[in-house]
């Protein structure tokens, strides 16, 4: 086959090694869609939501197996690629569109529908040129996307490798079983989390709190070395800053004892982990320009070796961007009362913003397996304040959920790519099948809140119709609950700037240290909650000890494979209980 | 040498601490924390011209032994015989093995060196020879999925795929 000869979409379709078959596409869309309304269910009841990549690969394998006696590693690749595209974008539109139908707020859903759909294809369209630097030339982990990988070649790579995987997730599988005991009316044998602090009668305000993650042990264990610099920057913030903070008494007067660790996470630690995560990623992408240059310029000669694209051409990103774009403009102006020339100065920030947010979280998430996600979403609306000071909460989630839902579809491509890269797929066939779907994800979520929210009924007394979620009712949309109070809070003018600018500062200049990205890497620490750093860190001195003992190769046929069954096993058994805890076969 | 990197280390992370501790102050205490920044700052120059050193010196030592261009003709040279073999009766199901096992000891250990690569031929130049090796990988990833799928025609063409790109990469190392 040569390229002069055979089209774009005649590449996609190719079958000397059945990749992008339309069962595989029939079944991915299958899978995510099932899985983005069942999340989306879940979101609104428990606040819950997961990205299914392992999940749709196990699911699409056995589907493909069982049900269409067919399926090579790269084809059941493309049903998790377009199964987790699809799913992805569940947080970004359910922790914060509801909040306008809570307040009660005037607005047109299709085109915060148009805008999520939007910000969908332009997340998708700005990360691929991008996949070179962070796949080929960073070499970032992606240690859920490494997982996949081994998960989707294990079956096909003899009965070693696939008893590994299954011991793994059965072992995951019946540790958390056990965690949920209390909710089946059963006793505790294993705690949900163990309090270390209160077992040795430590402090209160140092949290030593552990999850009891199997899950979190087996990422950690796949990011490796990176996993050390996220416990130290767990341990920094909270170890020693935090009890430093409360010993020089440096908080307002008159705060409980039980909430001081809180308060300095949620207003200090947390914020300088923000900034330091931007700051470090700023300045990552700096540093590297020379390298993103060399990607770029690469880009135009992929492929020229050998008979077939590798890559999604420029020109096709560069229309679907601009056409992805336009509508983000018309959204922003005919979902809200803003003038035309601001609705376009909101497009314009909201697209740049978008831009760098998603680098920073495909980053984040490559190197830790954490996508931070609401504190992007939260910059985005203080950054939409300074553009537009007046109190606009319609244009504030509309930019919110649009950012969130391109960054959480950066951060799944880029996972899908590095799984791609691990089984030789092709990055044009995954990038045109990601790029196909990825607008479905928020239609199936904003359905599926429709449905609920118009499933509350009548007040028989008042005539007045009834809420379907929120608080007071039997769904309370506990995340988007929040994010309204967030975004009153910036409303209002109480943003810790100055936190952000210093944990800039310090994140950049970590970039400067020789370990790619341990600015990003300690700032996302920071951010995010101790008991699960705890077991990850755990997982990662676990990697860096047996490599050492028993060498590479034992750590990637042995310790991989195990590590990615933890990880299969524990998400598996997370979505089962959220659906008992749903369907009322088990307490919340 | 030792001693000197520990310091750098030491100082880096007095730097960090104490640069969160005076920003987490509600307001920061900006002179204390411009300080610890500085301190930071002057951690990370000597740590930069330590490990330079460190490299240089660890050059000598190893000689040419482990360079980072003999671990890719040693993965070439195995690759190569394993084509010549493929080329005459196919590949095999044993040869999809050893595949797999230049993967996971050349491959990965060359790539494991990102840092030191870095640190001695710059960003550009790194991201230059990065590029085809990273083609090269997925070629031969590709050779060993399509194998063990039991399409050996397409693992033929892939492995074949790998060399040009290698020969790409190990002229990019060569480069001056």
């Amino acid at each position: 086959m040569s390229k002069e000869n055979t089209s774009l979409l005649g590449q996609v379709f190719d079958t000397s090694y059945p990749e992008v078959t339309p069962v595989a596409v029939g079944v991915g869309i299958l899978i995510g869609i099932v899985m983005t309304a069942s999340f989306s269910y879940a979101a609104l009841v428990l606040g819950f939501s997961t990205v299914g990549s392992a999940v749709a690969a196990i699911l699409g394998w056995g589907t493909l197996k069982l049900v269409f006696k067919r399926g090579t590693i790269v084809e059941n690749n493309i049903v998790q690629t377009i199964a987790s595209a699809i799913n992805t974008t569940t947080a970004g539109v359910i922790f914060t569109v509801p909040v306008l139908l809570i307040r009660h707020t005037r607005f047109n859903i299709v085109w915060i529908g148009a805008a999520c759909m939007a910000g969908a294809v332009m997340g998708v369209g700005f990360i691929i040129p991008l996949r070179k630097q962070m796949i080929d030339i960073e070499r970032l982990r992606f240690p859920s996307g490494t997982a996949v990988a081994s998960i989707l070649k294990a079956p096909s790579e003899g009965i070693r490798k696939s008893r590994l995987l299954v011991w793994g997730a059965s072992l995951a599988a019946i540790v958390y079983t056990i965690t949920q005991f209390p909710n089946m009316g059963l006793p505790t044998l294993i705690p949900a989390t163990i309090n270390v602090t209160r077992l040795l009668g430590m402090p209160e305000y140092i949290n030593n709190t552990w999850a009891v993650s199997l899950l979190g042990l087996g990422i950690g264990y796949i990011a490796g070395r990176n996993g050390l610099f996220v416990l130290a920057g767990g341990l920094l913030a909270y170890w020693l800053i935090t009890p430093l903070v409360i010993q020089l008494g440096w908080l307002p007067v008159g705060l409980a004892p039980a909430e001081q660790a809180d308060f300095v996470h949620n207003h200090m630690t947390r914020p300088l982990g923000i900034g330091m995560l931007v700051g470090g990623s700023v300045m990552g992408v700096i540093l590297t320009l020379p390298a993103i240059r060399a990607a770029f310029k690469s880009l135009r000669f992929t492929g020229a070796k050998t008979d077939h694209t590798e890559e999604l051409p420029l020109r096709v990103l560069y229309i679907l961007v601009l056409a992805a774009f336009l509508v983000f403009f018309l959204s922003s102006y005919f979902t809200s009362t803003i003038s035309v020339v601001n609705a376009f100065w909101v497009a314009v920030v909201g697209a740049l913003w978008l831009w760098l947010a998603g680098i920073i979280v495909s980053q984040a998430t490559g190197m830790t397996d954490w996508t931070p996600i609401s504190g992007m979403a939260l910059l985005a609306v203080v950054i939409l304040m300074v553009v537009l000071p007046e109190d606009q909460l319609v244009t504030a989630v509309l930019v919110g959920s649009t950012v969130s839902v391109a960054i959480a579809e950066c951060a799944d491509l880029m996972q899908d790519l590095k799984t791609g890269h691990l089984v030789g797929s092709r990055p044009f066939k995954q990038q045109t099948a990601q790029l196909m779907v990825a607008w479905i994800g928020p239609v199936v979520s904003l359905t599926v809140m429709l449905l609920i929210w118009n499933s509350g009924g009548v007040n028989p007394k008042t005539g007045e119709k009834l809420p379907g979620f929120g608080p007071g009712t039997s769904i309370e949309a506990p995340q988007a609950t929040a994010l309204g109070l967030t975004i009153d809070s910036v409303i209002g003018g109480n943003v810790p700037k100055d936190k952000f600018l210093a944990g800039g500062i310090i994140g950049a200049l970590l970039s400067f240290s020789g370990i790619s990205g341990l600015g990003v890497i300690m700032g996302i620490a920071m951010y995010l909650s101790i008991k699960y750093i705890l077991p990850y860190g755990l997982g990662s001195i676990l990697a860096i000890y047996l490599k050492k003992k028993k060498g590479a190769k034992w750590a990637e046929d042995t310790g991989l494979p195990f590590a990615a069954g933890l990880i299969v096993g524990e998400a598996f058994l997370t979505i089962v209980f959220a659906l008992l805890k749903l369907s009322g076969v088990i307490q919340s | 040498m030792i001693l000197k990197k520990t310091l750098s280390i030491l100082l880096i992370a007095a730097g960090v601490i104490l640069a969160s501790l005076f920003a987490a102050h509600m307001p920061p205490k900006w002179i204390e924390f411009g300080c610890s920044i500085f301190g930071l700052s002057v951690g990370l120059i000597f740590l930069k011209v330590t490990t330079k050193k460190e490299l240089a010196s660890l050059e000598k030592v190893a000689g040419a032994s482990r360079t980072p261009d003999k671990i890719l003709r040693e993965a070439k040279a195995k690759l190569e015989v394993l084509f010549h073999a493929a080329e005459k009766s196919g590949v095999t199901e044993s040869e999809i093995e050893e595949l797999d096992s230049i993967q996971t000891v050349y491959f990965l250990e060359f790539a494991s060196r990102k840092e030191t690569l870095i640190e001695k031929y710059g960003i550009k130049k790194y991201a230059d020879f990065m590029i085809p090796f990273s083609m090269a990988e997925r070629f031969l990833n590709r050779s060993i999925s399509s194998g063990i799928d039991g399409y050996y025609d397409e693992a033929y063409r892939s492995l074949k795929n790998v060399f040009p790109y290698l020969k790409e990469t190990l002229q990019k190392l060569e480069e001056r």
